[in-house]
């Protein structure tokens, strides 16, 4: 009896022990396993990355790294799909490619890492979420890691996510530095091939103008009579557009088309806030790029201060005739190649001094003229030799005194000429003139129509013209500012001849 | 002309809090006066300065109370200040470096917060300063 | 090392036979096979470190060939470079499903495919 007592002690301690050590082993096990996982999970927090694991099931596992909140948001990731907290962002084809990929790299332990990375297809991906009422876009790159078992079976795929989006930022910067750098450098290489001369005016009289157009819609904000100071602000910017243009800054250019296309919407005695804000947006970036050309020229201008000219002229001493007829031919050029059209200009000036008074006022008009005859009045080449005309139009502009001291500047085209009946339909378009009394109009009366603000036969704003609004500042510069009168010749097919003229007397009393 | 007439439903009910917002709304209109009247470039200065100060200011002041009563919200509050007061270091830089500033980015970038932040976000704690008993 | 190049075009063949000799890989034996019969008779035969294939071939194509290789034991995991014309998206998922290591699509040059084989060398 106290054998089998014996042995089965002996027996009960032997299980005894061996399940006390077995527990002990596993304790000892679990504890290496859990240290082992504080240890990973230190080092996956220190990795600027964030990672995690998923199964065959996308079900995430709990021990991804601190990295993977910040990324993606605070949250709870452990135990759900990864499709449900982190790629529930992605369009529906892009899941589906996901999950197929997925599926394929979870059954392809002979693929390699390389190759199944250059498939994957959110190798880059857009993680876009909400914060503080704005939009933020992160750019996120993923890298997959198949685990493999002893079985050599893959287990998992990890996936480690790396945030972007300040390389891809940098990236943008740079691009928009490139550009930046690319547009001043075209901005100084127009200010180098223009003459010195005219750069200097126009620099000068931008200020001007802008200063103008700033006082100009201060008032029309501010008092009743909108439409009347709004038209003369639109018909400021056309013209100011029209100059930047031929001097070739682009930047400038398409601002103030900005600022003149809306101008040309508001109607009557009312501007909404929006339009208000957008104007005074326009105003000052149009403000700030006068700036920066300056700055462009200054600086430009320590260079060349090395470099001494010997025909390098002063602005004083330089003949307003001269200057006069150098910006026309520029204006013409500009015009002619914009139009894509061959156009010759001829200028004189009878007069032996152009004076100051008279050299603003007459190149505006005649800027606006020129590019009036290049866009609507001479015809292309091809059109031209059709008519049995020469393949370049003709332009000629005269300043000439009349006996009676009567200065006359004579204007001349011999594109296609004024015609009559389109003018007449659009004066009855616009409601100008009822039927009847539109069928008994003269010509000449016709003709008059053309000076009206608003007034265009063409559709369609282009870079030269279309906006109605050229002959209307050519009618208001001569007839109120110069008091001139005008006379319209009419060849239509031919071309046509404006004829103005005005007092010097006027002119003379004015000093 | 007022960008935004102060209305008693923009009130948190937090005396101190509401004078700050005031201020906010005081800035805003500022801006907005000018630049209707295209003096937006001459104020831009002045008025990132005062949003400097009056992000100090009032994030501080903010903050406190929501810690002091333990607001359950404060982590996100928080969060968008600091979201804030980066988007006002940047326009500080500028206006050192004297970039450009448009004027109307500023505006737009002030309405946004304050239709957000301070009508939305903010005024989730109007409920919970009055139930601590918050004036 | 032995490599077997796997393609009924003869031209592939010799493309890819001077580009590995160009990298002088020691002790390195090259053989041609010009489709998938002629190619399990050699691999069975003698041992193969490397694989080059094409996709499409007479009589067994490339995929299935990749298919009937990962079959055998002893090439369960033995690198297997498929170089193919078809680019898409769907026949490189095909591809490593069937057991490919690596997938360079053709014209080839020395660069992309030395690029890919490297790591097996």
């Amino acid at each position: 009896m106290g054998v089998f007592t014996g042995l089965f002690l002996f027996l009960v301690l032997l299980v005894c022990g061996s399940f006390y050590g077995m527990l002990r082993f596993k304790t000892l096990k679990k504890r290496l396993q859990q240290e082992c996982k504080q240890q990973t999970q230190v080092i996956l927090n220190h990795i600027d990355a964030g990672i995690c694991t998923i199964s065959r099931n996308f079900i995430i596992d709990p021990f991804y790294n601190n990295k993977i909140s910040e990324l993606f948001g605070q949250k709870e990731y452990g135990q759900t799909s990864i499709f449900d907290n982190i790629f529930y962002i992605l369009e529906g084809n892009v899941k589906k490619e996901l999950t197929e990929y997925l599926e394929t790299v979870f059954d392809a332990p002979q693929a390699s890492e390389e190759m199944l990375n250059s498939i994957n297809p959110v190798s880059i991906f857009t993680y876009v979420f909400n914060e503080a009422g704005q939009v933020i876009h992160k750019r996120i790159k993923t890298t997959t890691v198949r685990i493999f078992n002893e079985n050599k079976n893959i287990e998992k795929v990890m996936f480690i996510f790396q945030d972007i989006s300040l390389i891809d930022k940098l990236e943008q910067d740079q691009a928009k530095r490139e550009r930046d750098l690319e547009d001043q450098f075209r901005k100084i290489s127009v200010l180098l091939n223009n003459d010195r001369e005219i750069v200097n005016q126009f620099l000068k009289e931008l200020e001007t103008k802008i200063a103008e157009l700033k006082a100009l819609l201060q008032e029309a904000f501010r008092a009743e009579n909108k439409e009347e100071l709004l038209g003369q602000a639109l018909r400021l910017a056309h013209s100011l557009k029209g100059e930047s243009f031929t001097m070739g800054f682009q930047n400038l250019t398409d601002l103030l088309k900005g600022l003149e296309a809306l101008l040309k919407k508001t109607k009557g005695n009312a501007i909404s806030i929006e339009t208000q804000l957008e104007a005074v947006m326009y105003f000052e970036k149009i403000d700030n790029e006068r700036k920066s050309l300056l700055k462009l020229i200054d600086t430009i201008r320590g260079f060349s201060r090395e470099i001494q000219k010997p025909n390098e002229t002063n602005q004083n001493s330089m003949d307003r005739k001269q200057l006069l007829q150098k910006e026309l031919q520029k204006v013409c050029e500009r015009s002619a190649a914009e139009e894509g059209k061959k156009i010759s200009l001829e200028f004189v000036c009878q007069l032996p001094e152009l004076h100051e008074r008279l050299y603003s006022p007459l190149k505006e008009v005649l800027l606006h003229l020129i590019r009036n005859s290049a866009s609507h009045g001479i015809e292309d080449t091809v059109s031209r030799l059709k008519e049995g005309k020469s393949e370049t139009g003709k332009i000629s502009c005269k300043i000439e005194t009349t006996p009676s001291g009567d200065l006359v500047l004579v204007y001349e085209d011999d594109g296609r000429g004024f015609d009559i009946e389109t003018i007449r339909k659009k004066a009855l378009e616009r409601g100008l003139v009822s039927l009847e009394k539109a069928k008994d109009l003269k010509d000449s009366e016709i003709l008059s129509f053309i000076f009206l603000q608003g007034f265009s036969t063409r559709e369609g704003i282009t870079n030269v013209s279309g906006v109605g609004v050229g002959m209307a500042v050519v009618k208001e510069i001569m007839v109120k500012q110069l008091k001139s009168k005008i006379a319209v010749s009419n060849r239509f097919g031919k071309g046509m001849t404006l004829r103005f003229t005005f007092p010097a007397v006027h002119i003379q009393t004015q000093l | 002309m007022n960008f935004f007439q102060w209305s008693p439903e923009y009130n948190t009910n937090v005396e101190i809090i509401d004078k700050q917002h005031q201020r906010l709304v005081e800035i805003i209109n500022e801006l907005y006066t000018a630049v209707m009247e295209i003096r937006g470039q001459e104020v831009i200065k002045g008025i990132i300065k005062s949003l400097v100060e009056y992000a100090v200011i009032h994030f501080r002041t903010e903050e406190e109370y929501m810690l002091k009563y333990d607001y359950p919200g404060y982590g996100e509050n928080k969060k968008e200040h600091e979201n804030f007061s980066a988007r006002v270091a940047a326009l500080h830089a500028q206006a050192k470096n004297d970039e450009f500033i448009l004027s109307i980015d500023v505006l737009n970038f002030l309405k946004n917060w304050f239709q957000h932040h301070i009508l939305e976000v903010d005024m989730q704690y109007k409920s919970f300063f009055k139930s601590k008993g918050v004036k | 090392m032995n490599i077997l190049i796997v393609d009924d075009s003869r031209i592939i063949r010799s493309i890819i036979t001077n580009i590995l000799k160009e990298k002088n890989i020691p002790n390195a034996v090259t053989l041609e096979a010009a489709d998938g019969s002629e190619a399990l008779n050699i691999l069975i035969k003698t041992k193969i470190d490397l694989f080059f294939l094409d996709w499409n071939m007479p009589k067994l194509n490339g995929v299935e060939l990749t298919r009937a290789i990962r079959e055998i034991d002893q090439y369960k995991s033995t690198p297997i470079i498929m170089v193919t014309s078809e680019a898409a998206k769907y026949n490189v998922l095909e591809a490593i499903k069937a057991g490919v290591s690596e997938y360079v699509v053709k014209p080839i040059t020395s660069r992309n495919l030395l690029e890919k084989i490297n790591k097996y060398l």
